[in-house]
């Protein structure tokens, strides 16, 4: 695919892209090179200028059904929405965030999601049990 | 009306095969490589196991991953706001080109 990727962010991307800039800007100010979030800006500018430009629309990052035109990246604490225009070799970043939790796979991510409590009003209007919370993994068992 | 329709008219998937479990002894590579069907094993009318391409499997295993990430990003309060934010900015214009940023950040120092 040729074409050099162009790369745009949202006012609210911006104003994340520039509070982790400042953030970091002021740790490396204090002779603080390792600090975390020193580590969190120069993974976040590696993203943005060389990981998603080297495969930007990898359906392995897209979401799903009509939001499917958006990627999500994500790298230990660091995640970043965009928005991905393939045939105009384009992305627009709609957020960046620092997440406090890594992201080990989805499976186990949507398992704490629902071992969290947070679905058990949409099992219960499904006519499903919520999962046994002293088990390790959910499974709604119909009632 | 389309209730009706659905219910009334049975639909067949023509991608799927129900077969005898004897089927699987009768499979070499070559079937293995060129099957365009998802085979469902089944043994006196029961179905007992599904036999599909490993490309199929991990279509599967990447839409049930996308699906799972949709359902994080929507359900986290901090992205799905964030989410939103972002594409009104779109909506709105609200955009700036990435080199643009940085070079007007390190103007600033």
């Amino acid at each position: 695919m040729g074409g050099q990727l162009q790369i745009q962010l949202t006012a609210t991307a911006e104003a994340a892209y520039l509070r982790f800039s400042d953030e970091a800007e002021n740790c490396t100010a204090k002779g603080d090179e390792c600090n975390p979030q020193v580590k969190f800006f120069r993974a976040l500018n590696d993203a943005l200028t060389k990981d998603i430009p080297s495969d930007p629309f990898n359906r392995k990052m897209a979401l799903s059904g009509s939001l499917s035109n958006i990627f999500r990246f994500s790298r230990e604490n660091l995640r970043i929405c965009y928005l991905g225009h393939g045939q105009q070799r384009r992305i627009i970043v709609l957020y960046i965030c620092q997440s406090k939790a890594e992201e080990s796979n989805s499976y186990a991510t949507f398992a704490y999601m629902v071992m969290s409590g947070k679905f058990d009003a949409a099992f219960t209007s499904l006519g499903l049990k919520p999962p046994d919370r002293q088990g390790l993994f959910p499974s709604p068992s119909i009632n | 009306m389309q209730a009706l329709i659905d219910n009334a008219i049975p639909r067949m998937d023509r991608s799927v095969e129900h077969v005898g479990v004897s089927r699987l002894r009768k499979l070499n590579s070559d079937d293995l490589k060129s099957m365009e069907k998802t085979l469902v094993l089944q043994e006196n009318d029961q179905p007992l196991a599904v036999l599909l391409t490993y490309e199929k499997y991990l279509v599967l295993q990447d839409q049930l991953d996308s699906l799972m990430r949709t359902i994080y990003v929507l359900s986290t309060s901090e992205e799905s706001a964030a989410l939103r934010a972002g594409i009104e900015d779109v909506n709105g214009g609200r955009t700036k080109e990435l080199h643009e940023i940085k070079a007007g950040s390190n103007k600033k120092r």
